[in-house]
């Protein structure tokens, strides 16, 4: 987990190491040394959420470390989107490595509050739920439709399959897992990454875009 | 179809409808510094008394204080807990390096590969001798694309999207800036399955002539580490990779 690269000196040279003004290497090793440290803040923050989420609880160190592994890699790809702009607004006034802790603890609490991570919950009081807010018509996401269904051809059968039947059908991820041979907290897992690579694929096609965070 | 889009897009973009604090007299960073003159026993209020003011205005952001805070201070109270590996980014969102000035001599070669007619991977270690003992001055696009090279003591080649669902990425290491030995780590992905944990159980050998002599399995993660490879040897070794063979014996290995 050490790296031997120089850290950078104060926040003015993350924020050029970061974006690139010091060179495609340096900015390799200043997402890695960033990427590193967040890591290991994530890894704990996911331990201490667990009281929060229920379904947290029964994953393992090494699942934890992997959710940690997902959420620090989406943020590190959301300071560099859009020319950097998620960068643009760090001002060098606090420490940058709160600054990004702060951003990355933001990621994890938005996404622990989406509806998949809270199946259990909701397989208990599923009629009291409030429903989704009604949905728009389809010409509203016909865009949006078109290129997710491109992005969608880009996974693999087995991520397509996790993702249609987790999030278009609301199958538990239990069911899924058994079908697939795999574990309940492997599914989760993967959707996590399965929906990173689809955002990346969105943005890329001027879908979304990551600046918050 | 427009409820299931609607889900979608919900998922992987969010809920635009969640509370916006940029609209009011404050942000995060602003916050982040009172919050670390806090931490650092200052008179935050006394520093920083606008933010003071601001705080005292607004409901909404004084719980974005105190949730800061707690996080803020927990991670600074340290050690935090160690991970039980250390990450493996994809770091292919950065743009590649720039090519540095032409070599004034010729390109070192990239390690050799084939697929065997029997369905696995040999990769030729020989050339990776010489890319460990020479300094990282270039850049180059074969088959086998370098990921990276961090100086002397330790080189990247992947092999990726070459094979009929097999990805590999090898990493020859020095185990110390000076030492005589060295790892040589291989990370073999098998896109079907979905990545982990089902990259578990693919075969990797470490040959000398055509003698194995190390024999492992990948974990979870499609990842095998042999250590205390001596750096004299690695000229004549060979790494196979055989997805779905069973295991070798080196013990029952002729020669």
């Amino acid at each position: 987990m050490q790296s031997s690269e120089p850290w950078p000196q104060d926040n003015s040279e993350w924020v050029k190491a970061m974006s690139g003004q010091l060179g495609a290497e340096r900015q390799r090793q200043s997402h890695e040394l960033l990427g590193n440290y967040l890591y290991i803040v994530a890894f704990n923050y996911l331990r201490l959420y667990q009281g929060n989420l229920p379904l947290l609880a029964s994953f393992a160190d090494e699942e934890w470390a992997a959710l940690a592994e997902e959420f620090v890699q989406d943020f590190l790809i959301r300071l560099t989107v859009n020319q950097y702009a998620r960068l643009q607004t760090y001002r060098g006034e606090g420490s940058f490595q709160k600054w990004s802790a702060v951003g990355l603890k933001r990621i994890i609490d938005k996404e622990f509050k989406k509806k998949s991570w809270h199946e259990r919950e909701r397989l208990d009081d599923e009629a009291e739920r409030p429903e989704f807010a009604k949905p728009p018509t389809a010409i509203d996401h016909l865009p949006e439709q078109l290129a997710l269904d491109r992005c969608l051809q880009h996974l693999s059968d087995r991520e397509r399959q996790i993702f249609l039947r987790r999030i278009d059908h609301d199958e538990d991820a239990q069911v899924v897992a058994n079908d697939l041979g795999t574990s309940a907290n492997a599914i989760h897992i993967a959707l996590s990454r399965i929906k990173n690579k689809l955002r990346r694929c969105l943005e890329e096609q001027g879908i979304g875009g990551r600046a918050d965070g | 179809m427009s409820r299931s889009i609607h889900k979608r897009m919900q998922e992987l973009l969010g809920d635009a409808a969640a509370p916006d604090l940029s609209a009011e007299q404050l942000d995060r960073e602003t916050l982040l510094v009172y919050i670390e003159a806090e931490l650092g026993g200052r008179d935050a209020a006394k520093v920083h008394p606008q933010t003071a003011l601001a705080l005292a205005a607004s409901a909404l952001w004084r719980q974005e204080y105190e949730a800061l805070k707690a996080f803020l201070a927990w991670e600074a109270q340290g050690p935090l807990a160690q991970p039980p590996r250390p990450p493996r980014f994809d770091f292919s969102y950065l743009p590649a390096p720039t090519p540095v000035a032409a070599p004034t001599t010729a390109l070192l070669p990239e390690p050799s590969w084939y697929w065997a007619p029997l369905g696995y991977l040999v990769v030729d270690l020989a050339n990776a001798v010489a890319r460990l003992l020479q300094p990282p001055q270039r850049q180059s696009a074969y088959s086998f694309v370098r990921a990276g090279q961090g100086g002397q003591n330790e080189v990247h080649f992947t092999l990726e999207n070459q094979l009929d669902d097999l990805n590999v990425r090898l990493t020859i290491a020095r185990e110390s800036a000076t030492g005589d030995q060295c790892q040589v780590i291989v990370e073999a992905e098998i896109p079907s399955r979905g990545g982990w944990p089902n990259l578990a159980d693919t075969i990797v050998n470490l040959k000398q002539a055509d003698t194995v002599v190390q024999s492992r399995l990948t974990d979870d993660f499609g990842k095998v580490v042999f250590s205390a490879v001596a750096l004299t040897q690695l000229a004549g070794l060979q790494v196979e990779v055989l997805p779905g063979l069973p295991p070798v014996d080196p013990d029952h290995q002729s020669g």
